[in-house]
């Protein structure tokens, strides 16, 4: 249905010789904008809640998300119940598992640090079907990450889902040794092995929407929400994702495309431009004041998956490392080892038994804290 | 010299001896075997008259005869009968022998200006020479020959009776028998004047006598005919091409008529101008040379749609042979729809639209097709980067019927097969073609016959993954009828399609086909009523019907799960009547008064739904349905228009114009891209769209210089719309079943003022434009669920203040010469992002107000030269090349500018459609 703009302009281009092209674009008159509230989460029927409140940023800002402190967040239903978020870390508030009365509808009330007050239209407590099938498909690309799902009562229609990705970083050696107070040292043992393997967790980065509207029936059909290229080092060992599905409504839908649209998938001759959309928060105290995000409150349908590297043949994942010899000489070892980019491994001993050297490498190679990971070994792995 | 002396000798004797009385001699002679000399001694002998003549060009001659008391005239007319020697017997008694051609002994009454009183016509004489014809036409005869020659209109009368006759005909040319359209038509004394027609048919109504008929146009040599007119008749004329034109700018057929015309915001282009404009890949493009003219623009390089005057793409009238075409591009908007082999010239109408034309709001762009030359068979045939092109034309009966069949398509398609597998496009294709015939028919000369089809086909397919495919589909007949020297009538009936299918087979299952069509078939007829040299009155009435497949969405193969979506089909009738007067108050004062009623009748079946009054027109605030049967009307608008213009001279080369416009639009393109896109669909208003309304008072001054090659305009306009479509942000346009439910009705205002200078002719020519103008938008029905930048005005995406452009063609020889065109204009509006936050795992980038700030200005410069082979007229084909290089200078201009979040950081682009230098080639050949 979609039309595959950015093809047809690549296409158009190929066709003509790669005459078109997009180079960077930079605009010095974009004035002070202000900053707005953005909400993001659904409110778990069934599970735990997280909402999350930050503010948007300037464009000549560092993109460094800036978490809403401090505010004040509760669930009301239409039987007066109220339920009281908790900030459970900086701007994530949460409330426990509830299961909300289906018959009732529940709107989301904030009140920030700053004193002013934002509230959510009504919303209907929407139900999800399971997750039929999550799998995976070697590709020219890399691997691709499918859902399928379906409701036999036809009443979802609209579909989102996000997800985390966990997986398991190795160095390529052990590091024995550690260069300390302008030393070398051993290395603690509990560690040597602890920087070996780390896990590395990383949440989906794009609007996953789906709706089956135009089709006859309810049936979401492997619907792709990732793709893992090639060589990437997310196979280098094990991978899994954790798929979180839930229910939206029409407006949420809606309101989704148009957000993904402006942000994702500009850049061809026929694309619109970018438009305005209006979520369903509004500020109390200033009604033209905009609030980003749309809350839902649905039912979040959990499903993971794990891949093993020995089921991907050919992934040929390798880290770029660079191997080092180093003279066993104070200011030699200083200027290897001292910033702690480079690591030790193990040394290398002249005929007389003396040590002649020492062998290194990156530290990305050998310390797999380096690459982003945790030594904690997850729960499910 | 020796003829020329004689003249000037008889012509002495006729001013000086007017009075002097011949008498009449009779004498009798016998000639046997006799020379010239023989025959001319003896009568000088026996009359008294004297003879002039050339003896080497009539030693051959011998006469056999007997005359008894006969008159020298008798005798001389008995001598040369059957032969081509002619004789003029002057007052003086003297008699000139000539081979061919004959002497006026008199010169014509009337010749000068102070013989010019109607009174003293009544007693001319009769002229020794005249053509006894009603109906004169000059086939086979050399117009140089012709220009000398007096021709007489009409039965010879003694007595020359006063008043006006009307006068008509044709002017051809020559060789092709092409009608010469705009060509002006002039007597000097008293002036007056006419232009040629669409088919080359003009009128005049002017004083009995003799005057000298003018034909003048640019492309042709300047001819006169020298006439006699005694009552009303028939004159068709065949001029001759200029020689040197070959590669002459014409933007105008009408020397003068930029200052003459009362209509304004017209502009005429011939073929030949169109095709030494450099355009990307040297395909001659009827629409990328529109827009080098003052107040039409377009979003960018990649959209063929055009706005003219700060109108929307889907309110320009694009005709092609009096027929709509809805999509005018191929290839996505590359190129123009039009073959340029097969047409003849291209008018826009963008202020005065004549009260004929009406539906849309902005312009008209009339493109017609050439006829086929109805002498000779010959054609054309070219070759350029993308495309190949051939054309065939000649008579199916000489000079009755001809025919011009021509073609067009690309071989894109081995570029592709020479891509690389891993370029994912190995099976693409792309493919576009186009093909027009035209049949001439000339039934007599009272009635003439057009047949005129067009087919143009876009499919291009993206790999293995989705395919575009669009058509156009044109036919019609046209019949030109003249009742009688006053009245001439157009009838055209015809049938236009334009159809899309886009298939995607990327899934299985759901894989699709989705298509959308419209039908229109017309019918219309024009009356041109010449009622004194006053007023020529314009009537007629138009009707289509309009028959819509706004959509349908059907599975593809049988794995697909698409559910089929047939949306129901629209029928509607537009109806119009009009009646225009063109009226000279006085010389300089003139008037083009006209008003056209317009309909719309929506017909059933159909259902619509009823919103509840003063809500948003939702799918909440539905209230009820309502049904129309088959044949029942389901909603009627209807209203006038007026369309005024008039003209003060204030010289004769300086005039200030003035126009006045209302137009009315029932049927609308749904897009909301910047660019027309191959899923645009058109809708009709129906009861819950209402129609677009506009208005438009314009304004402008017109000065001619050194002998009107160069001519200067200024004009200014001051637009409003009304309910024009905007839609809402998200809306969804494509098998929306409600889609009034995703549109806003919007105001627009546009003014603006253009600055042109043309030079028509001379070794550099060229034009110049310069305009300032704005477009601005507001949404502000609060009806409407979202408002726009809070209500205000905001420029519209073609809003581009400053456009300047320039065309200049320099002529170093006949075979050689270089065009260069540049173009500057303001960046257009666009949307960027003003601040940025993180949702869904991303950081993503928030939006200023709509349009509020401004794409990088836009500038280009393009070069060509054009080179022919020799001009000898006898060889078998003519050819010659196109060089040229688009975008000279290799400046990026941004098509669009857009952000997007890559790996979680706002990135701002801009793309660029051709951001190089593109040299192109072109060979054409003639034969």
């Amino acid at each position: 249905m979609k039309i595959r703009t950015i093809k047809i302009i690549i296409f158009i281009s190929t066709l003509l010789f790669s005459l078109s092209c997009k180079k960077p674009f930079e605009h010095d008159a974009i004035s002070d904008s202000p900053t707005l509230l953005v909400v993001e989460g659904t409110i778990n029927q069934g599970g735990q809640t997280s909402i999350l409140l930050s503010r948007s940023l300037k464009l000549s800002d560092k993109s460094v998300v800036q978490m809403e402190k401090g505010a004040k967040v509760q669930v009301e239903g239409t039987n007066n119940t109220i339920l009281a978020l908790t900030e459970s870390a900086a701007g994530v508030y949460t409330l426990p598992s509830t299961t909300f009365n289906s018959n009732l509808q529940y709107r989301l009330r904030i009140k920030t640090i700053g004193g002013k007050e934002y509230l959510s239209e009504l919303m209907s407590v929407l139900a999800t079907p399971s997750i039929d099938s999550l799998n995976w498909r070697r590709e020219r690309d890399g691997v691709g990450i499918y859902v399928d799902a379906h409701d036999k009562n036809n009443n979802t229609k609209y579909y989102q889902w996000d997800y985390t990705e966990t997986w398991e970083q190795r160095s390529v050696e052990f590091s024995d040794y550690i260069y300390k107070n302008a030393k070398i040292q051993d290395r603690d043992p509990v560690e040597k092995v602890k920087i070996f393997t780390c896990w590395k967790e990383e949440p989906s980065k794009n609007i996953l929407i789906s709706s089956t509207t135009k089709l006859s029936s309810d049936f979401v059909d492997n619907f792709q929400l990732a793709l893992i290229p090639n060589r990437s080092e997310r196979l280098g060992v094990r991978y899994s994702v954790l798929v979180r599905q839930y229910a939206i409504s029409r407006a949420a839908f809606e309101y989704l495309t148009l957000m993904k649209r402006n942000s994702e998938q500009m850049g061809s001759i026929f694309d619109n431009q970018p438009s305005d959309i209006i979520g369903n928060i509004k500020c109390i105290n200033n009604p033209n004041e905009r609030v980003i995000g749309f809350i839902t409150i649905s039912q979040i349908i959990q499903k993971r998956i794990f891949i093993n590297n020995n089921q991907v043949p050919n992934w040929n994942f390798s880290l770029t490392c660079n191997p080092l010899v180093i003279r066993n000489h104070k200011d030699s070892l200083q200027a290897a080892f001292l910033t702690g980019s480079n690591l030790i491994t193990t040394y290398n001993v002249s005929l007389s038994g003396a040590i002649e050297s020492y062998n290194g490498n990156s530290a990305l190679c050998l310390d797999c804290r380096t690459r982003g990971g945790s030594i904690v070994k997850p729960l499910f792995w | 010299m020796r003829n020329l002396t004689i003249l000037v000798f008889c012509f002495y004797l006729a001013i000086f001896q007017v009075g002097a009385q011949v008498k009449p001699v009779e004498i009798t002679v016998a000639f046997k075997d006799a020379r010239i000399k023989d025959f001319v001694n003896e009568i000088e002998s026996k009359s008294g008259f004297h003879f002039y003549y050339n003896p080497s060009e009539m030693d051959s001659l011998r006469l056999n005869f007997n005359a008894k008391n006969e008159t020298i005239a008798s005798i001389l007319r008995i001598a040369f009968k059957n032969t081509d020697f002619s004789f003029t017997i002057d007052k003086q008694s003297n008699v000139f022998l000539t081979k061919g051609v004959e002497i006026l002994a008199n010169l014509p009454y009337g010749l000068f200006e102070n013989e010019q009183d109607s009174l003293r016509w009544k007693v001319q004489r009769e002229p020794e020479l005249i053509a006894d014809l009603t109906t004169v036409s000059e086939q086979g005869d050399l117009a140089g020959n012709l220009e000398n020659k007096q021709i007489q209109i009409g039965n010879k009368t003694a007595q020359l009776k006063p008043g006006n006759v009307t006068l008509i005909g044709y002017v051809r040319d020559a060789k092709t028998g092409v009608p010469e359209i705009g060509a002006a038509v002039f007597i000097e004394n008293p002036r007056i004047n006419t232009y040629t027609n669409q088919f080359g048919y003009y009128t005049l109504v002017i004083p009995r006598g003799a005057h000298t008929l003018n034909i003048k146009a640019l492309g042709i040599q300047d001819t006169k005919r020298n006439l006699m007119i005694y009552s009303d008749g028939k004159l068709d004329v065949e001029i001759q091409t200029q020689v040197l034109s070959l590669r002459e700018v014409v933007i105008s057929a009408e020397k003068s008529a930029n200052v003459r015309n009362v209509q304004m915001g017209v502009e005429k282009l011939s073929i030949k101008s169109i095709k030494q404009v450099p355009v990307a890949f040297g395909e001659a493009d009827i629409v990328k040379v529109m827009l080098t003219l003052p107040g039409v623009k377009s979003v960018g390089e990649a959209s063929n749609g055009f706005n003219v005057r700060g109108g929307a793409v889907d309110q320009n009238l694009i005709l092609f042979d009096d027929l709509t075409i809805y999509n005018p591009s191929h290839f996505f908007g590359f190129f123009s729809a039009f073959n340029p082999d097969v047409i003849k010239d291209v008018e826009l109408y963008k202020s005065s639209i004549p009260s004929r034309y009406g539906g849309r709001l902005s312009s008209v762009l009339d493109v017609s097709s050439r006829d086929g030359n109805n002498k000779k068979l010959s054609g054309t045939a070219g070759i350029g980067l993308l495309t190949g092109r051939l054309n065939i034309e000649g008579p199916i009966i000489k000079d009755k019927t001809s025919f011009i069949l021509g073609g067009r398509t690309t071989y894109s398609n081995w570029l592709l097969k020479m891509l690389p597998d891993e370029s994912g496009y190995k099976n693409a294709k792309a493919a576009f073609s186009d093909l027009n015939l035209r049949i001439s028919h000339e039934i007599n000369n009272k009635n003439n016959l057009y047949l005129s089809g067009y087919l143009s086909d876009d499919n291009s397919n993206l790999g293995s993954d989705t395919s575009f495919a669009y058509s156009n589909q044109n036919l019609s007949l046209k019949w030109k009828h003249i009742f009688n020297n006053q009245l001439t009538a157009v009838f055209v009936g015809g049938l236009s399609k334009y159809q899309y299918n886009n298939n995607s087979v990327a899934k299985p299952t759901n894989a699709y086909k989705m298509a959308f069509g419209i039908q229109q078939v017309n019918f219309k007829s024009d009356f041109n009523y010449y009622l004194s040299s006053k007023h020529t009155i314009d009537f007629g009435v138009s009707t289509i019907r309009y028959d819509l497949n706004p959509g349908t969405f059907q599975p593809l193969g049988s794995q697909s799960l698409v559910k089929s979506d047939i949306l129901a089909s629209e029928q509607a009738y537009e109806s119009a009547i009009y009646v225009g007067d063109r009226f000279d108050l006085s010389p300089n004062l003139s008037f083009d008064l006209g008003v056209r009623y317009s309909m719309l009748n929506y017909m059933g079946p159909q259902s619509s739904n009823i919103y509840a009054p003063n809500l948003p027109k939702s799918e909440t605030n539905v209230i009820g349905t309502t049904n129309f049967k088959n044949g029942e009307i389901a909603k009627t608008y209807h209203g006038p228009e007026l369309r005024m213009s008039a003209r003060y001279q204030l010289s004769e080369d300086f005039s200030v114009k003035a126009g006045y416009n209302t137009l009315r639009q029932y049927i609308h393109l749904l897009t909301n891209t910047t660019a027309i896109s191959p899923t645009d669909i058109w809708k009709l208003s129906d009861p819950n769209i209402r129609p677009q309304f506009g208005n438009q008072t314009s304004l402008g001054f017109y000065k001619n210089f050194k002998d009107n090659t160069i001519e200067t305009s200024i004009e200014g306009y001051y637009k409003n719309l009304k309910d024009y479509l905007d839609y809402k942000s998200g809306a969804n346009l494509i098998l929306n079943p409600n889609i009034e439910t995703d549109v806003i009705n919007t105001r627009g205002k546009a003014y603006g003022v253009e600055f042109l200078i043309k030079k028509l002719s001379g070794k550099l020519n060229g034009w110049m434009g310069y305009t300032y103008s704005r477009t601005l938008l507001k949404m502000d029905d609060a009806n409407a669920g979202q408002i726009v930048n809070d209500g205000n005005f905001y420029p519209a995406n073609h809003d581009k203040p400053h456009d300047f452009s320039l065309v200049a063609n320099y002529r170093f020889s006949h075979r050689f010469s270089a065009s260069f065109n540049t173009a500057f204009s303001t960046g257009r509006p666009i949307t960027v992002p003003i601040g940025k936050y993180f949702y869904a795992g991303s950081l993503r980038a928030n939006y200023s107000d709509r349009n509020s700030l401004r794409a990088p200005d836009y500038f280009r410069t393009d070069f060509s030269i054009n080179i022919d082979g020799n001009h000898k007229v006898n060889q078998l084909t003519h050819n010659s090349w196109t060089l040229g290089i688009y975008n000279l200078t290799g400046r990026d201009n941004a098509y669009s500018t857009y952000f997007v979040s890559e790996k979680g950081v706002i990135k701002g682009y801009q793309l660029t459609i051709f951001g190089s230098a593109i040299p192109f080639v072109n060979y054409n050949i003639r034969f």
